[in-house]
């Protein structure tokens, strides 16, 4: 515990903030994926930084590397192959982005306030744990907030894979000393349902020459 | 020779329809799956008749207790006794006769819609009616009416192109599960007494209901004869009747006026005379059917004269007819204490009714249709001179008309004659069945006006515009069932000893035998016709045989006289009063017959010239009940589904919306719980 | 007098009798216009000469041809079921309600007939018969079910019966009032002929019939008309009643050719009513009968 340096691991959760914030609001979706493989690197990162105690998360942090850090650019680059730009969503980027920083600042404080719920206080890792709960949190809700307001299907993906982040980092930050962790982590990544769904868009894109989510109420029985 | 038990025959009659309904699914042919379904339906009605024949010798059967809800004291239990059998008859012929018609009436007129949304409806419609009319069990009764309301609504619903046929449907919906939902609240109010959905458990209910609280079982008694009666087609309660039954396809149609309907009179005998069978109850109760008959005798038929459209002629005529019926069953109960042999011949009368308008009804429900398939209009107006193209059809139709309007010797004689003997004799003791007997009388004339109306608008005359494409005659397999159809009314009528034996065994199960002296004693023991007798007076005789022998043989000096002196015959055009005009021209159009009599009775009988014409106003508002209950609650219902749809705007972003919002509330509940 | 013989003997009244009382109406009405008028058996020299005249048809298939065939059936009929000078001779319980619709079944051949010839005139006639059907029989079923709850029995022979024993009673009065009033109708006699209305549609559903045809529809409708006297007489005003048979049958006849008399008298001062002026009437007259309905109902 002593061995995890806590201001290394603060700044890696913080830096994930950033680059979540980055990923949703990017007009530009290559730039979105960019933004997310930065977060990738950081979970992988932050994995790495954690395993020094229980070395299983090793592998984990190895297929994260993997399938966060490879798989699902790779194919998100692809999918916006020809179509970088994003289809305007309803709410303007500077009302956006003020929803998000408030809404940030609040998921922070509010998670940082109850984190007493899920973290002993008195264990060593309380410190880390809170904050790493508050940002998984924020993760999250940032992650929920890009797939109901982006017009976009595919900042849609991408918000899933916000999701999938927040609760990876969640789950680490709970629970870094068992092997079961890592087991969890491994099973519950998402690169398969990313294909999937960036196959449906694909087809989508085929029919109506846009990811536009909102077109798809002209499909009818 | 094994013999078969009645409960197994009863179980392989519904395995039967349920099997051809399953097996229809998968059809794609309207020939194929038609005859498929007719075969699987003639196996079960076969079955069916062996079982009712079988009850109608040998007595009642009860079976076993069948997927047991022993928790709530329900189990799905049969009882087949002679009332049932007469059903048992009746339905599956008439349900037969109109699957048969059905193969190539649909495979023409609906020929782009999908075999499988009629055919397994229709089979599943005739086993859950089979149902209602066997089980002995409340729950289940219940269960199998909606059953029977659900699958007949997906037949009324076939044509969902049409606007006003889907309006209609919406109405049939509402209508009837108003009326099952009075059912259900009586159902368990019963339930709640005696903690038993048994028949056999109801009249001893009911008399321990008696003595504590007397106006609960009017109350329970009036929600049961409001379900039974808004499914027969009572006045004021039948207004969906003559919306929902012309938007279903007619050989539909012909199977609901021949036996769903008919469950409704089914219904209120068992009410009136299983359950509720006290004293007060029967002479109160069957003075109000008898006059809420009368009314639907009325209206229904001076409102059948005013249309044009032949379904929905069709349709009033059924609401007239059920008031026949209730007619005969409300005076059977009126005078069960006082008079028995009365309230017998009447229960008879009732019956006898019934089975001759599932004959006759449902086959001028094929005839129409007959006509809907060659020259594509149901309008009278449009329709004229089909007898020369379609012999057999006419033929049929006329035997209908005839039977319908109770012209000796068919077979709505017999029964008409029978409701006027014992309203007139009821009559001579209480004053007010003879109105009923008169009005009875004089609607039986209104009737036959209709139905010459029907008769001469549709096949005789010259040759409409709209019959010019008509090239002969319906297919085989659809005269086949109305020639069956037309020698059940002609038997009906020449033969009436056979269905009277039968209907007297009914009655004396019904009615109790301590009631009932004995067949000969009441009907006389001339087999060829019937000596009335009421305590030891002749009251009244009919001999078909020898009405229809002297008739012969007074048509035949008459044709003797006209042939006496070998005049020879010539053909030529018709005079047109020495002008020349084109046949379609002066055709007389259905909508002018009898038109100063329908404008005389629209001034007279809505607003009656007595001095209440107040009264009769608001209670005319208030009987109907479409503008006031059924209208503003379809709107209501329309309006609140158009409401909730726009919840599903095939936006995922809406969707989701709604998970978050539903998580957060979930969580927040949570939250407060848990501090 | 056995069945049979009765019936024989109401056939040979009703074919042969029928017509002459015909003539004497003709002859009456030729002398209120002050007209020679035809002989009293013009109506047997019409029949006959109808009977070897060509029979021309505008097509209309079975019903056409047997309607004519089926209604003088149906008239020949009730008149074996009528009372003539005493029971009638194919009486039987409750055959007041066979009566009324053996005579009904009449009208639906003559109906269904004009529906056949396919000719505009033939049906505004049939429409025209149809309504006065709705309209006059209600009267006679009032007035029959009056007259059956007074004798407390349907059967026209205990109707005279009970007449004879308890002579004239109010409500009987009432109903054979109403019966009179109706009769006009039931003839088909000015000024309720607007079936047949000639100056307006032509003889109405007959107008396609010719030669033997229309001779039946001819002799039905004069046996309707004393089918129905015979009804009116028998029935409301049976008295005086002899036991020989013959001598009552000629004072019956008697009566009946006084109310054709009357009959034909009316006729002869009435302009023709229409339709709807005709069912105006027709109302006012069932109240009549209503009434003596209740009056049987209240026991006067």
């Amino acid at each position: 515990m002593d061995k995890i340096s806590p201001e290394l691991i603060h700044t890696l959760s913080l830096l994930m903030i950033l680059t979540s914030f980055a990923a949703v609001e990017a007009r530009n979706l290559r730039h979105a994926t960019i933004a997310y493989l930065g977060q990738a690197l950081l979970i992988c990162g932050l994995l790495v930084a954690y395993s020094v105690q229980n070395s299983a998360l090793l592998y984990w942090a190895a297929t994260a590397l993997v399938t966060k850090a490879i798989l699902v650019p790779w194919f998100l680059w692809r999918a916006t192959a020809g179509a970088e730009q994003e289809t305007k969503p309803l709410i303007s980027f500077g009302v956006s982005a003020v929803l998000l920083v408030g809404l940030l600042a609040a998921m922070y404080k509010f998670t940082h306030m109850h984190a007493g719920l899920f973290v002993d206080p008195e264990s060593s890792i309380a410190v880390v744990a809170e904050t790493n709960l508050a940002v998984a949190f924020t993760v999250f809700v940032l992650g929920l907030y890009a797939i109901l307001t982006r017009r976009d299907a595919i900042k849609t993906v991408i918000g899933l894979c916000l999701l999938e982040n927040g609760v990876h980092l969640s789950l680490v930050s709970l629970a870094p000393g068992i092997r079961e962790t890592a087991l969890a982590g491994i099973a519950t990544e998402v690169v398969v349902t990313v294909y999937l769904l960036l196959y449906i868009i694909g087809g989508i894109r085929e029919k109506f020459g846009s990811t536009d989510t909102f077109k798809l109420s002209e499909l009818h029985w | 020779m094994a013999s078969v038990s009645p409960e197994q025959l009863l179980l392989s009659a519904f395995g039967l329809f349920t099997v051809g309904a399953l097996v229809s699914i998968g059809g794609r042919s309207w020939r194929r799956t038609g005859y498929t379904s007719v075969a699987f339906a003639a196996a079960a009605s076969v079955a069916l008749w062996i079982l009712a024949a079988g009850t109608i010798v040998r007595g009642e059967t009860h079976t076993r207790a069948y997927l047991g809800l022993g928790a709530i004291g329900a189990s799905l239990t049969f009882r087949i006794d002679r009332l049932s059998s007469v059903f048992l008859l009746v339905v599956p012929f008439i349900g037969l006769a109109a699957l048969l018609y059905s193969v190539e009436y649909m495979n023409h007129v609906h020929r782009n819609a999908s075999a499988r949304r009629y055919y397994p409806f229709a089979l599943l419609m005739l086993a859950s009616i089979t149902g209602v009319i066997t089980t002995s069990n409340l729950l289940y009764f219940f269960v199998f009416w909606e059953l029977m309301t659900l699958t007949s609504w997906a037949l009324v619903w076939f044509d969902r192109e049409d606007e006003t046929k889907v309006r209609a449907a919406w109405q049939y919906f509402v209508a009837t599960h108003v009326a099952a939902a009075c059912m259900l609240v009586a159902i368990l109010v019963i339930y709640t007494r005696s903690g038993s959905f048994a028949f056999a458990d109801v009249s001893s209910t009911v008399g321990a209901m008696l003595r504590t609280s007397p106006a609960l079982v009017h109350v329970v008694i009036a929600l049961f004869v409001i379900g039974f009666a808004t499914k027969a087609g009572m006045f004021p309660l039948g207004g969906w009747l003559p919306q929902a039954y012309p938007a279903a396809p007619s050989p539909a149609s012909a199977a609901f006026a021949g036996s769903m309907t008919k469950l409704g009179i089914y219904g209120i005998v068992r009410v009136l005379f299983e359950f509720f069978r006290v004293q007060e109850l029967t002479t109160v109760w069957g003075g109000i059917i008898a006059t809420l008959g009368a009314l639907s005798i009325f209206v229904g038929t001076l409102t059948a004269l005013r249309e044009d459209d032949a379904k929905r002629v069709l349709s009033y005529h059924i609401i007239g007819q059920i008031g026949y019926m209730l007619l005969g069953v409300g005076t059977a109960a009126f005078f069960l204490r006082s008079v028995p042999a009365l309230a017998a011949v009447a229960l008879i009368a009732g019956l006898y009714h019934v089975v001759n308008h599932a004959c006759y009804k449902s086959l001028l429900f094929l005839n129409v249709g007959a006509a809907e398939y060659q020259t594509g209009t149901r309008d009278l107006n449009k329709m004229g001179g089909l007898g020369a193209l379609m012999p057999t059809t006419m033929a049929a139709a006329i035997i209908a008309s005839l039977s319908i309007a109770g012209i000796p010797p068919f077979s709505g004689f017999v029964s008409k004659w029978l409701i006027y003997q014992s309203t007139i004799q009821g009559g001579l003791r209480v004053p007010l069945f003879l109105v009923f007997g008169l009005v009875a009388m004089f609607i039986s004339l209104v009737t036959l006006a209709s139905f010459m109306k029907l008769i001469g608008a549709m096949f005789l005359g010259k040759l409409s515009t709209a019959g010019k494409t008509v090239t002969g005659d319906v297919p085989i397999s659809m005269r086949i069932p109305q020639l069956v159809l037309s020698a059940a009314c002609v038997l009906l009528g020449v033969a009436p000893i056979l269905p009277l034996l039968l209907l007297y065994k009914v009655a004396q199960d019904v009615l109790g035998s301590t009631f009932v002296s004995g067949y000969a004693a009441l009907f006389g023991s001339n087999p060829s016709g019937i000596t009335l007798r009421l305590g030891n007076e002749i009251v009244g005789a009919w001999n078909p045989a020898y009405a229809l022998a002297a008739l012969a043989i007074c048509a035949l000096l008459a044709y003797a006289i006209s042939r006496s002196a070998h005049a020879p015959a010539r053909e030529t055009a018709s005079w047109y009063g020495g002008e020349e005009y084109a046949d379609d021209v002066v055709r007389f159009r259905a909508h002018g017959f009898v038109l100063p009599f329908k404008q005389a009775f629209a001034k007279v009988y809505p607003s009656v010239r007595l001095p209440k014409i107040q009264t009769i106003g608001f209670m005319q508002k208030v009987l109907n009940l479409d503008t006031w209950l059924y209208g503003p609650i379809v709107n209501a219902g329309s309006r609140l589904t158009d409401g909730l749809s726009r919840t599903h705007s095939g936006i995922p972003h809406v969707y989701m919306l709604w998970q978050v919002i539903g998580i957060a509330v979930v969580f927040a509940v949570l939250f407060i719980l848990l501090k | 007098m056995s069945a049979l013989g009765g019936a024989s003997f109401n056939l040979v009244v009703a074919l042969l009798i029928a017509p002459l009382f015909e003539g004497v109406m003709r002859k009456l009405k030729a002398v209120i216009h002050s007209r020679k008028g035809p002989p009293i058996t013009q109506p047997y020299l019409d029949l006959l000469k109808l009977l070897g005249k060509e029979d021309i048809q505008s097509g209309g298939g079975a019903v056409f041809r047997m309607a004519p065939v089926a209604v003088l059936g149906a008239m020949l009929l009730a008149a074996m079921l009528t009372p003539m000078g005493g029971k009638p001779p194919l009486g039987m319980a409750g055959d007041t309600i066979v009566w009324i619709y053996v005579i009904s079944l009449a009208a639906v051949m003559i109906v269904l007939g004009a529906f056949a010839s396919g000719n505009p005139f033939a049906y505004e006639g049939a429409s025209r018969e149809m309504m006065m059907v709705l309209s006059v029989e209600p009267i006679v079923i009032a007035s029959v079910v009056t007259a059956g709850v007074k004798a407390g029995t349907l059967s026209l022979g205990g109707i005279i019966d009970w007449q004879l024993t308890h002579g004239p009673t109010m409500s009987m009065a009432f109903a054979g009032i109403a019966f009179f009033l109706a009769l006009q109708a039931n003839l088909g006699r000015l000024p309720f002929d607007i079936v047949e209305a000639e100056s307006e549609i032509v003889e109405g559903p007959f107008i396609e019939y010719s030669g033997p045809r229309l001779a039946l529809y001819k002799m039905a409708f004069y046996i309707r008309q004393i089918v129905f006297s015979f009804f009116l007489v028998s029935i409301f005003v049976p008295w005086p009643m002899v036991k020989v048979y013959p001598l009552a049958v000629l004072i019956s006849l008697a009566k009946v050719l006084v109310v054709l008399l009357v009959t034909g008298l009316i006729e002869c001062v009435n302009p023709r009513l229409r339709i709807d002026q005709s069912m105006n009437y027709m109302s006012r007259v069932l109240f009549v009968a209503l009434a003596g309905l209740v009056f049987a109902a209240i026991g006067v």
